[in-house]
């Protein structure tokens, strides 16, 4: 018996005898060889059909086989050859879904090469498709120099959809660079431009996430091109559109940042960590981080562990030869490594971090910063990397940092980046400053703002040294005093970061001490610098806004015009827009709504145009406009304009921020008065899901969100599920503010009045009366601040029917209001109500319609003329008069 | 590194350690650049990986012409070695995993690798039988299949006719069509 091999040999020769004769021939061979041997003539014959049959798998070689693995499968094209009006010349490449032919016209129109993309044969699934029109669509909305242009499109002979694009006649980015040997500055300055590009996008609320080298071509001209917007996301599309609900998913492992690979949710920077990447790419020939794995379990494991190396210590390592293939022969390591440290690793990791919000927020801050490199400014990063430090001291001492706590926290943070702008418009202004002292002078800010911020804000808040639940508020106010100290002749300085410190205690609602330290702020800078001084009209900005928001509204314009005068007409609009912005916003209080839209109309596009969207001053131009809106009782417009903040600054800021939050809150509350409490509903629902997805469920946000979904449903008549949301909310603010602080009570007011429509009468007295003696407490029995919860208590007795207790609080409570408010107040006038209500109740009427004469003009005066209120007294007289009458008759 | 040349020659001398070592050392670069693939650069081929590997390992001089011919075959062994690896941990994937590594998955897209991937197990298998029959007519297969180097190349590293490869290369696809056909 011959051995398996020996057998194969003997076949091997019969098949390759057999192989290369005519069939007839072969047929005769195999005949006389299964006379003599039949097995090995079947042998033979099974191989020479499996010759026959053999498909193309094994010539196409494993490329084809695995073409994920190694090169793509192509796609021969439409017969003809054509796409619509175009010649297809030659595949440029294939993606996932489309394949990219040049082409130029057949019709000669113009003789342009361009590039066409071309639906994939077997991809024209309606997932696919929509995908590849959505791409169209993105090119078509983006008009940008360093952005492909969308030319043309329509549909091929074999009814595929196709695009015509421009063509860039070039190479990738990194190709480029290695290829004419770019010097390190000339390489920032290439991907400066991709950054500005992709900024651009992000106007567009179009993020790319996908952006690699091989995505970003430089043509002949040495100018750069993003292309592929195959997988970029539009913003305002909700998540399930784009991501697991269609079943498409997206990754380029080396390139993808931890939130595409773990499935985190996507924004702008997700595109700033793939920019850094391309930069350190760009640099030193190589990814900052190796991902190793194959599997997907591997690379969410490892992302999550990954450690980033420095751009400038990859730069060290470069052996001598592959420098030589990126910068040219003889390229000096050392120095290279020495010209990336500092700034450029700085920027780089900044954008690398794990953390979404901890990157530049979008990819125009990343442009800037290496704008600023190039030009030897300071970088932003190095304010931020303070900023942050305090952000973690917040996010470690979460628990014991009251309500406002992280709205400041958040301000502060961005206080060194603030500081920055406010320095870019100063600079602008006066160009007579050189340069050198410019930088000299921003560098001073940032390290005097860095150490202000931790030394005597963190120090003063740190519960290591201090009593353990110190509110950060209390610590800015604290810390306060010590600017004159720490800035002693430094004007400048000490003007600037008090104007800060007034704006982070504006947003945390500590308006006296804001106004103060907006005053000395103002008093500094004025006093130093003059009147028409960037920084002293910045702080008469500050000062306008808190002295309105504290309805001082004639000294709030006495401030914004004289910052106005001292500007004279022709001051640039970056000076004279937040003033102007701020001015039109105190006509509404005049009741000159009207001309408050105009004027608010008038402003909003050179605030745009000015300051971008979503920026402060816009925010506030907004604002005002959504007030007047409000006073004109324009319900649905002001709808529209929160709207349009509220996807802004989601957009901006994120869903869980403060910030963000706002604005939910606000459309929740004009849907509530719009009487659209199911629409009310599902936002302010939506806002407790953001929250606690982002925060945790036992957070302040979060329980802030979930009172206020309380006061939808109780307004829904819902009161069983507002009694076991505010539970929950009334016992952590007990626990976190302490028994005696107004959010503690608001809180536990609204639960008091839950229980008291879901039949726990007792309980809710028991609240009530807990709240005003905790007011009491506090503040004194007759403070302004205590009257109101007074009043609640009061308003409780009588719906419940205990109208004796009513009237002795609600004439205590007047006369109280008599003594501590300035006679005519409209307060009053409401306390007066009350007691009017429950005499009214009691139908003592004498003595009833005697109350309601003397007080009925004052009621007239205040309330409008078809508020309840108004319409009730008047009832109430009427039916008092009327049954006095009846009892006189008889 | 320790110098290409050296290894080779010992593993071509039977060194089991420097044949293990320069499996290894191929596996990993030649793995690190297939992984490269993903990242973009769609013109590369299955060929262009192996040369680079080669050009890289003996950038310190030309590798004599016999062992270039035994380097080739141990690199297209590993470019087996990687294909199955990828392709098997897709298939522990699909069973377990929820996360694609392609650009953009669909069902449809799915389906399709998967078939492909159960041709390229098959094929293994296959070539494992003829491996075990004709263990050079394998070493072949390995080099123009998975390696994608041209018959013209092979004849010149194995100093053979490129006639003679050709009759043992359709000889090889019988024989492999035949075994996946019967499987």
């Amino acid at each position: 018996m011959a051995t398996p091999g020996e057998r194969w040999s003997e076949v091997a020769a019969l098949f390759d005898e057999c192989v290369e004769l005519a069939p007839d021939e072969q047929a005769r061979r195999l005949a006389d060889l299964e006379r003599v041997d039949a097995a090995l003539a079947a042998e033979v014959r099974s191989l020479l059909a499996a010759d026959v049959d053999a498909d193309s798998l094994l010539d196409a070689g494993v490329a084809a086989a695995v073409p994920d693995m190694l090169t793509r499968t192509t796609d021969p094209g439409p017969r003809d050859g054509l796409a619509g009006p175009y010649r297809l010349l030659r595949l440029l490449g294939e993606g996932g879904m489309g394949v990219v032919w040049l082409a130029e016209r057949t019709d000669g129109a113009y003789e342009q090469q361009v590039a066409v993309k071309l639906l994939k044969l077997g991809m024209d699934t309606q997932a696919i498709l929509r995908r590849f029109l959505q791409e169209r669509r993105i090119l078509a909305r983006l008009h940008h120099p360093h952005i492909v242009r969308l030319m043309d499109g329509g549909m091929s002979s074999d009814g595929r959809p196709y695009y015509v694009m421009e063509f860039v006649d070039g190479l990738p980015i990194t190709e480029h660079a290695a290829r004419h040997g770019l010097a390190v500055r000339a390489r920032v300055e290439l991907l400066a431009q991709v950054a500005e590009a992709v900024a651009y996008a992000h106007t567009q609320l179009i993020v790319h996430r996908d952006l690699k080298p091989s995505n970003v071509f430089v043509n002949r001209s040495g100018e750069p091109r993003v292309l592929d917007f195959g997988i970029a996301k539009l913003l305002e599309e909700s998540a399930d559109q784009t991501q697991t609900g269609t079943g498409l998913r997206v990754l380029s492992p080396a390139y993808a940042a931890p939130e595409q690979i773990l499935g985190e949710a996507i924004g702008t920077a997700t595109d700033v960590y793939a920019l850094a990447l391309m930069l350190c790419e760009l640099l030193v020939g190589e990814l900052p981080l190796r991902r190793r794995a194959v599997t997907p379990a591997q690379l969410a494991q490892e992302v999550t562990h990954e450690t980033v190396e420095r751009a400038s210590t990859l730069a060290s390592r470069l052996p001598p030869e592959r420098a030589g293939l990126l910068y040219g022969a003889a390229t000096d390591t050392r120095r290279l490594a020495h010209q990336i440290s500092g700034d450029l690793d700085l920027i780089i990791a900044t954008a690398l971090q794990r953390d979404p919000a901890r990157r530049y927020a979008t990819a125009a801050a990343f442009a800037d910063d290496l704008r600023r490199w190039l030009t030897q400014r300071p970088i932003t990063a190095r304010a931020d990397a303070a900023s942050y430090r305090l952000l973690k001291f917040i996010r470690r001492h979460r628990v014991g940092v009251a309500a406002s706590a992280l709205i400041v926290a958040s301000l502060v943070a961005g206080l060194g980046t603030a500081l920055w702008q406010a320095r870019r418009a100063q600079v602008a202004a006066e160009t007579a400053l050189r340069a050198e002292e410019k930088a000299l002078q921003q560098a001073e800010i940032a390290t005097a703002v860095s150490d202000f911020l931790t030394r005597d804000v963190i120090q003063a808040a740190n519960p290591y040294r201090g009593k353990l639940d110190i509110r950060l508020t209390d610590a800015l106010i604290k810390a306060a005093p010590r600017i004159d100290e720490r800035f002693a002749g430094k004007p400048r300085l000490a003007g600037v970061v008090r104007r800060e410190l007034a704006d982070s205690l504006f947003l945390a609602g500590e308006l006296a001490a804001s106004q103060s330290n907006a005053e000395q702020a103002l008093a500094t800078l004025e006093g130093a610098f003059g009147g028409a001084d960037p920084d002293v009209i910045a702080s008469r900005t500050s000062l306008t806004r808190v002295l309105h928001r504290m309805d001082r509204y004639v000294d709030a314009k006495l401030v914004a015009q004289k910052g106005l005068d001292a500007l004279g007409p022709d001051a640039p609009p970056r000076l004279r827009l937040p003033l102007q912005v701020a001015m039109a916003g105190l006509e509404m209080e005049d009741r000159e709504e009207t001309k408050a839209v105009e004027d608010l109309d008038r402003l909003i596009p050179q605030v745009v145009a000015e300051f971008g969207a979503i920026e402060p001053v816009h925010i506030d131009v907004l604002d005002h406009k959504m007030r007047s809106l409000m006073g004109l009782e324009r319900y649905d417009d002001a709808l529209a304009i929160v709207r349009e903040l509220r996807s802004g600054t989601e957009k901006k800021f994120g869903v869980g921020d403060p910030r963000t939050l706002e604005w939910i809150k606000r459309e929740a509350i004009i849907l509530t008065q719009l009487e659209r409490y199911d629409e009310a509903l599902v936002i302010a629902q939506q806002a407790c899901d953001a929250t606690r997805a982002t925060l945790g469920e036992n957070h302040y946000a979060t329980h802030d969100c979930n009172m206020r979904l309380a006061i939808v449903q109780f307004e829904k008549k819902q009161f069983g599920a507002a009694v076991a949301l505010m539970e929950p909310v009334a016992a952590f603010r007990e626990r976190t503010y302490g028994k005696d602080a107004e959010g503690t009570w608001l809180a536990s007011i609204w639960l008091a009045r839950a229980y008291q429509r879901t039949d726990q009468v007792p309980r809710a007295r028991e609240l009530f009366e807990r709240v005003y003696a905790s007011a009491i407490r506090l503040n004194g029995e007759t403070d302004n601040k205590t009257l109101p919860f007074g009043q609640t208590l009061g308003m409780f007795l009588e719906q419940t029917g205990n109208h004796v207790d009513a009237e002795k609080l609600r004439r205590k409570l007047l006369s109280q209001s008599k003594a501590s408010l300035p006679a005519g107040h409209i307060s009053i006038a409401k306390y007066a109500w009350d007691l009017g209500e429950t005499l009214a109740s009691e139908k003592r009427d004498t003595e009833t319609v005697a109350f309601l004469e003397e007080w009925m003009p004052q009621w007239d005066h205040h309330f409008p003329i078809k508020d309840s209120r108004r319409v009730d007294a008047h009832q109430w007289l009427a039916d008092a008069r009327q049954r006095l009458a009846a009892t006189t008759r008889h | 590194m320790t110098d290409i040349t050296e290894i080779i020659g010992q593993a071509r001398a039977g060194d089991l350690a420097a044949s293990e070592h320069l499996f290894t050392t191929l596996y990993d670069e030649l793995r690190r650049m297939a992984a490269g693939q993903l990242r973009g650069d769609e013109r590369m081929r299955a060929t262009s990986l192996v040369h680079e590997v080669y050009l890289k390992l003996a950038h310190h001089g030309a590798v004599e012409i016999n062992d270039r011919g035994h380097f080739f075959a141990v690199a297209s062994r590993v470019m087996r070695q990687i294909v199955i690896d990828h392709v098997r941990a897709r298939g522990r994937l699909r069973r377990g995993g929820d996360l694609q590594f392609s650009p953009l998955d669909t069902t449809a897209m799915q389906a399709a690798t998967q078939e492909r991937d159960e041709d390229v197990l098959a094929l293994d298998a296959a070539l494992s039988r003829l491996g075990q029959v004709d263990a050079p007519l394998a070493a072949l297969v390995e080099m123009r299949f998975y390696a994608g180097l041209e018959l013209a190349e092979i004849a010149l590293v194995q100093d053979r006719s490129e006639r003679s490869l050709k009759r043992d290369w359709r000889r090889a696809r019988a024989f492999l069509q035949r075994e996946i056909a019967t499987e």
